[in-house]
């Protein structure tokens, strides 16, 4: 049930076993089956939710009811609306299992004990964060000025595998573009393959 | 606290057809019990009486526990150390109520004090239904113990969502 989690903290800080048994009591095991929710709009995000197994998507809707895919997550990733997660305040996100999934999850209060009680645990979060906002710079600079191929190119790297458990039109919606363009795209990529 | 899915442990016991009809006014509820004949035949009755119910039958309780946002187990599941074992995994963090009506006498302290080392990171509360009305299978007043403040409210607002009025004791 924490091998994900004790895998992704081991790539960047070690924990003794006596330390991994104590991070284990600060976690809420959460079985969520395809199209269940952890997180809807216009409530507060109670959870930091780390993907044992499956696939989340994180989305907002838009006044004409689409969706745009913020982010998706897979095994060995975390997920959550960080801004409410930290302030309690309204989320405008939705998460949603793309696929049944088994998330281990931390409130805020469990999150600050654990960071007390692991110190070690603290530094990892630190390094999550800074490698979160180095990608979100980089997701900010491929938006404005990647071709779409290239979108879709980095895409399958950032993300190995996901093409064959989402539909595309999230594939689509995640890169910015109509599933029509994607599919194309593609094609075009496969032809020269 | 998002609370979508409950998971009832011993579902056929009196009290917890009862809830399971009130509970599935709003919540997704997963059954559990060791009597799988009494679950099918709760299971088919539910279907009838409420078919737009988000109910289903669980033949793991484990699985139950896992998928559940809270977990409540009822009469004699409370005192089960075997079923207190499976779950402690995963009921960590969780709210695990607690239901052991008149006829399986049990005092709070000694319900917790036999639970908590079974249970230790999870969160215990009992619930009993209030004396005041003659009726147990209509009484909507209802007592919440627990030792965490936090814990009693949420509990609350679990049960006023399907019309229960919490009572002080």
């Amino acid at each position: 049930m924490f091998e994900q989690l004790f895998k992704s903290i081991q790539e960047k800080v070690i924990l003794s076993e006596a330390e991994q048994e104590l991070c284990k009591t600060f976690f809420i095991p959460k079985k969520l089956r395809k199209k269940q929710f952890l997180l809807q709009e216009g409530n507060s995000s109670t959870y930091n939710a780390f993907i044992e197994k499956g696939v989340l998507r994180s989305y907002t809707v838009d006044e004409k009811g689409n969706e745009h895919l913020v982010q998706f997550a897979i095994e060995g990733w975390w997920i959550s609306d960080l801004y409410s997660f930290l302030s309690g305040s309204v989320s405008s996100y939705n998460i949603e299992a793309v696929e049944n999934s088994e998330l281990l999850l931390l409130t805020t209060t469990s999150r600050e004990a654990l960071m007390d009680a692991v110190p070690m645990f603290e530094r990892y979060q630190r390094i999550l964060l800074q490698n979160a906002y180095i990608a979100m710079q980089t997701r900010i600079s491929s938006t404005l000025t990647e071709t779409a191929e290239e979108k879709y190119i980095n895409f399958t790297t950032t993300y190995p595998g996901i093409i064959q458990r989402v539909p595309q039109h999230m594939v689509a919606s995640y890169l910015g573009l109509t599933p029509e363009t994607l599919s194309r795209i593609r094609k075009q990529i496969a032809v020269r393959k | 606290m998002l609370v979508q899915t409950i998971a009832i442990i011993g579902a056929t016991e009196e009290s917890g057809i009862f809830l399971a009809k009130q509970l599935a006014e709003r919540f997704s509820v997963l059954l559990f019990d060791e009597e799988t004949e009494k679950l099918l035949i709760l299971h088919d009755h539910m279907s009838r009486i409420k078919p737009l119910a988000n109910v289903e039958l669980m033949n793991c309780v484990r699985e139950a526990s896992w998928e559940a946002d809270v977990i409540i187990v009822l009469g004699y599941c409370c005192t089960n150390i075997e079923i207190a074992n499976t779950i402690q995994k995963f009921a960590t963090g969780k709210i695990v109520i607690l239901i052991a009506e008149e006829d399986y006498p049990i005092s709070t302290l000694s319900l917790f004090g036999n639970l908590q080392p079974l249970l230790p990171h999870s969160k215990l509360a009992r619930v009993s239904r209030s004396k005041t009305r003659g009726n147990v299978a209509l009484n909507k007043e209802i007592c919440i113990e627990s030792i965490d403040t936090e814990v009693r409210e949420a509990v609350g607002h679990i049960f006023s969502d399907v019309g229960y009025a919490v009572v002080s004791n």
